[in-house]
């Protein structure tokens, strides 16, 4: 019915046409048609019966149940008529649908609405049309049933009441349809909610509220090992031990009758029981539900035995931590990267003497003396910065600081660790001060044992060694085999006593190390020239190869003496006569290699094991003919070891030995700081690169730039490159004794009035050896060193030090006599009489002040106002008196004759002390 | 050298005073020898020795403080001194050395260079 290809006639009329208007609630109106799910699906008997029983009767042609879509109407059921929809616009049903009444038309030619709709004019010629609006079931306007006859006809109210009933009858059609569908979707959601609630792993329970079970999930079957219907319709205690089962039905009724929650909420651990009388923890959480007015409660419960258990196990576990923690004698502290304390125990509390309490929280390094205590913060960032270690470690001795202001020697164990992505230090402390005592006692004991041993040896050794040396000859042959056999075993005796010095040195822990940076190339040129005299006696040659020019380690020069003298004697004492014995240093791999061959019997294979033992020796009845301890080899080992090293040997029976020895190689010994030339700039002599970045940092504030030197020789180089105004200087330096290098500074024109402050564990005992010596030392700071001490020391040499340099214009020679005798005390005087010639001196170097007259030869030295202006301080000292408008400009004008040489000074004194 | 050597001797151990002045006996040298380092500071008022030979360990009065002394005589502040000693642990060689010797000779010493040895020391004194 009107198709879109009608004719001309019908397109003029169309014009007329009154189109159906559309409703203002056309949305609303929509969507409840939408909801049905109709639109568009198959005939159904049920609505057609009813069309079928209009069409008959109304007796007319046309009957249709028609829904008014958004842009047609669409027939779910049609009786006389082909086309299963129309366009809206030309629609009689979308006038039906504005109103609650029935809307009918007697004669369509007679109504100019619709006189001219392509329906009546065309097929199927509508004539009388009746639709009874359908209301969907929320009451919206959704279609009509209608009626259409192709002759006009009258209606009567009897005929409207039925089409209404007929209506109405599909209105009933409708509903059960939306009803039926939303069953379905209900049942599809609980299967759902089923299927959840069976597949969860928490047990789910719903109760009544009589504490009846009404639903029990195979969770809960599996929790409980209940089946769901032992359970079902049971009071809900039985899944509780006592004594909850007594409290739960009051719970409940409690809870009923005045609302307080006992039960209700999230997350209580309570415990359950099983079918099998065991019980276990639990968690439950319940909620509250009105189902058909009653009210039920869900319950979710999820067994915890297994997280129960782990958090046991890690509480026991933390229980015997904190239980160690709490009674070791060490102090265990943990600190931030920040360097705050967070966990402090007991032993850290009695160690320090403060409270826990007055620990956490703080800075760590309010249990450190200075300079450590400043220095913490910046030891901390450089690390966590650069990653570059100066407290990580193991077993560093350093200074505590107790909260009586005391300090006391302790040994510090710093770990790094992460605790939830947070960066944390430990740090394991112990009070050493009664383990000092104890050293120092032993060490005592020691020295005096060992010169009380000495003293008799001594008489012996040089009884002998006098008789055998001076009247061997007038003896009788066996007489001296006796006497050359005490003297060797004299000799024996001082080896073994100086030995077991050292191996009682070494089990303390106590073997002292001055590590320094050395050549491993002249050592042992130097330990080849020492043991030369001793392979002479052998017959054996020495032999030094190498192709380095340098090789530099860290080690302490004695101590790396004492092993090339046991591997070369080793060496000596097994070669055969005539031998050769080589000693060969090669770098080798981010190090240098010492190895000590010789070419005889090599070391027997049954031996190999035992080599670094104390007190071996490969065939003791050699043991008179080679001589020697035994102790070699073990104390080698040890000092290798400490010097980060590896000894080591390869030997082949019948062909010799090689023992060698790797160190590993160190960096640059010079250590320049950045800093222009006008900066004050110091020089710090210290081979421990830890002392000399803490004397660095101390300077930094006095707004010092430190140069640091590792030996005396890269102090030479570097004082023969920059203008220092002070040097810190350790005495114990790898190359040179400080003591002596300080003389030979004294003794070099450059240095002789260099301004020097002594920094060094031995610096009282340098002060006293060079008491009375006039070296300008400023102060002598003994290690560990006192930061106000320093301080003091450093404004001592900036204040007495500094000679300031003043340039004076006058070409008067008596007046420049008298100022030089008068200033030379306080100043650095440089004279120019001319104008062109302090413009020059002035463009050549700084000055810190300058006396200016004004008549000279070549002009006036007002001239030179200009230039200064902003510079240093001006005095004018003068005949003339200036104008005012001049003196403004300076800092200080004088007249010659009216100023006494005690003002002259006074004025110029006050202005270099500024 | 020409002339001999003065040295002004302190040890208290006899058996090691007489070893000691046999081994220098006829090498050119001069001892004055003291059994203490009081009568060190005795003798040394009108002596003018050319090397100090002192003992560390001593009753009464030991080495070094023997040493700081006799540094108090006009006439002996530059000496140069030589410690015979059986303490010749490192730091204890080097204590010696910051108080101004020119040499340590450990104990027990061989006779028959002991001349040599103090002689050379000398010497590089000297150089």
């Amino acid at each position: 019915m009107g198709g879109d290809n009608h004719d001309a006639d019908y397109l003029t009329i169309s014009t007329i046409m009154k189109k159906p208007e559309i409703p203002t609630n056309e949305a609303v109106r929509h969507q409840s048609l939408c909801e049905l799910a109709i639109l568009d699906t198959a005939a159904e008997a049920r609505f057609d019966r009813i069309t079928r029983v209009a069409q008959r009767h109304f007796n007319v042609p046309i009957a249709l149940v028609s829904l008014v879509d958004s842009e047609r109407q669409w027939f779910k059921s049609r009786q006389g008529l082909d086309a299963s929809e129309t366009p809206r616009d030309i629609s009689f049903c979308g006038h039906a649908i504005l109103a609650d009444d029935i809307f009918y038309i007697a004669n369509t030619l007679e109504d100019p609405r619709f006189a001219d709709n392509p329906l009546v004019m065309g097929g199927p010629k509508i004539r009388f049309y009746a639709g009874a609006p359908l209301h969907a079931p929320d009451g919206q306007r959704i279609g009509t049933l209608c009626i259409i006859d192709d002759k006009p006809r009258t209606f009567s109210q009897d005929e409207l009441t039925v089409l209404r009933d007929l209506a109405d009858a599909v209105e009933a059609e409708l509903e059960r349809g939306h009803l039926l569908l939303a069953e379905t979707a209900l049942a599809d959601n609980e299967a759902r909610i089923r299927a959840i609630v069976d597949m969860v792993l928490d047990g789910i329970i719903t109760i009544d509220s009589y504490g009846r079970v009404q639903t029990f999930n195979p969770a809960a079957e599996r929790i409980f090992g209940y089946v769901a219907t032992e359970v079902v319709g049971h009071n809900v205690n039985m899944l509780m031990p006592a004594p909850y089962v007594e409290e739960h039905d009051s719970y409940l009724q409690n809870y009923l009758a005045t609302g307080d929650k006992k039960v209700i909420g999230i997350g209580r651990e309570v415990t359950g029981q099983r079918k099998d009388g065991s019980t276990f923890p639990m968690e439950l959480a319940v909620s509250e539900m009105k189902v058909n007015g009653d009210r039920m409660f869900t319950g979710i419960v999820r067994d915890i035995t297994e997280r129960k258990r782990i958090e046991s196990n890690l509480r026991s576990s933390e229980n015997r931590m904190r239980a160690v923690i709490d009674t070791v004698v060490d102090g265990i502290i943990t600190i931030k990267d920040t360097g705050m304390i967070q966990t402090a125990n007991p032993a850290t509390a009695s160690i320090f003497g403060y409270d826990i309490d007055e620990m956490l929280g703080h800075n760590v390094n309010m249990l450190m003396p200075e300079p450590y205590h400043n220095a913490h913060d910046g030891y901390l960032h450089n690390y966590l910065t650069t990653g570059d270690k100066k407290v990580i470690g193991i077993g560093r001795e350093v200074t505590g600081l107790r909260k009586d202001g005391s300090t006391f020697p302790m040994e510090l164990a710093v770990s790094e660790m992460e605790v939830n992505g947070e960066r944390m230090f430990t740090g394991i402390v112990r009070d050493i001060t009664e383990r000092k005592r104890l050293d120092l006692l032993k060490s005592e004991f020691v020295s005096t044992v060992s010169h009380e041993l000495r003293t008799p040896l001594t008489s012996i050794r040089g009884a002998l060694g006098l008789v055998l040396g001076k009247s061997a000859e007038s003896l009788p042959n066996s007489v001296r085999q006796m006497l050359k056999m005490a003297e060797r075993n004299s000799e024996r005796l001082t080896l073994l006593i100086n030995d077991i010095l050292d191996l009682e040195k070494i089990e303390s822990g106590r073997l002292e190390f001055e590590l320094a940076e050395l050549d491993l190339v002249a050592l042992a040129r130097r330990a080849v020239e020492d043991s030369e005299g001793y392979a002479h006696q052998h017959q054996v040659q020495l032999c030094l190869q190498t192709n380095l020019t340098t090789a530099p380690v860290r080690g302490d020069t004695h101590r790396l003496l004492q092993v090339f003298a046991n591997l070369i004697s080793n060496a000596v004492k097994y070669s055969p006569q005539d031998g050769t014995v080589e000693i060969l240093v090669t770098s080798n791999d981010g190090g240098f290699r010492v190895a000590v061959c010789d070419h005889g019997p090599g070391i027997p294979a049954a031996f190999r094991s035992r080599i670094f033992q104390r007190f071996a020796q490969a065939d003791s009845s050699d043991t008179r003919e080679k001589g020697g301890t035994g102790l070699g080899l073990s104390i080698s080992q040890a000092i290798i070891e400490r010097h980060e090293g590896r000894i080591g040997y390869q030997s082949e029976e019948g062909e010799g030995t090689v023992f060698h020895f790797d160190l590993p190689a160190v960096e640059a010994v010079i250590k320049e700081g950045a800093g222009n030339e006008r900066c004050i700039r110091v020089l710090i002599c210290e081979d421990n690169a830890d002392v000399a970045s803490i004397l660095a940092e101390m300077l930094k504030p006095e707004g010092m730039v430190s140069d640091i030197a590792a030996t005396a020789e890269a102090a030479r180089t570097l004082l023969a490159k920059h203008a220092y105004r002070l040097l810190l200087l350790d005495l114990t330096l790898p190359d040179a004794d400080g003591l002596q290098f300080l003389r030979e500074l004294r003794s070099v024109a450059a240095t002789v009035d260099l301004p020097v402050i002594v920094v060094s564990g031995r610096a009282e005992e340098g002060r006293i050896a060079f008491n009375g010596d006039a070296m300008a030392v400023v102060d002598w700071l003994q290690k560990p060193l006192e930061l106000e001490r320093l301080k003091r020391a450093l404004h001592e040499v900036l204040r007495h030090n500094y000679r300031p340099c003043i340039l004076h214009v006058e070409d008067d020679p008596d007046i420049i006599q008298i100022t030089q005798v008068l200033l030379e005390e306080t100043a650095e005087l440089s004279h120019v009489a001319t104008v062109r010639g302090a413009r020059e001196m002035l463009a050549a170097q700084n000055f810190d002040l300058v006396i200016l007259d004004l008549g000279l030869a070549d002009g006036s030295g007002l001239e030179l106002l200009d230039e200064l202006k902003g510079g240093c301080p001006v005095v004018i000292f003068s005949a003339q008196i200036p104008d005012r408008e001049i003196t403004e400009q300076v800092t200080a004008a004088l007249t010659k004759s009216m100023t006494s040489n005690e003002q002259l000074l006074e004025t110029i004194n006050k202005i270099l002390r500024g | 050298m020409d002339e001999n050597l003065r040295i002004l001797y302190v040890e208290d151990d006899a058996d090691i005073r007489l070893v000691a002045e046999m081994a220098l006996e006829g090498e050119g040298f001069e001892l004055v020898i003291c059994e203490s380092g009081q009568e060190a500071l005795n003798t040394a008022v009108d002596q003018k020795p050319d090397v100090l030979l002192l003992d560390v360990m001593m009753p009464g009065m030991d080495g070094p403080t023997t040493l700081q002394k006799l540094r108090e005589l006009p006439h002996l502040v530059t000496t140069p001194v030589i410690f015979m000693t059986a303490k010749v642990q490192s730091e204890e060689v080097a204590q010696y050395k910051s108080m101004g010797a020119i040499g340590v000779i450990s104990k027990p010493f061989d006779p028959m260079t002991l001349a040599e040895q103090i002689r050379s020391l000398v010497e590089q004194k000297h150089a």
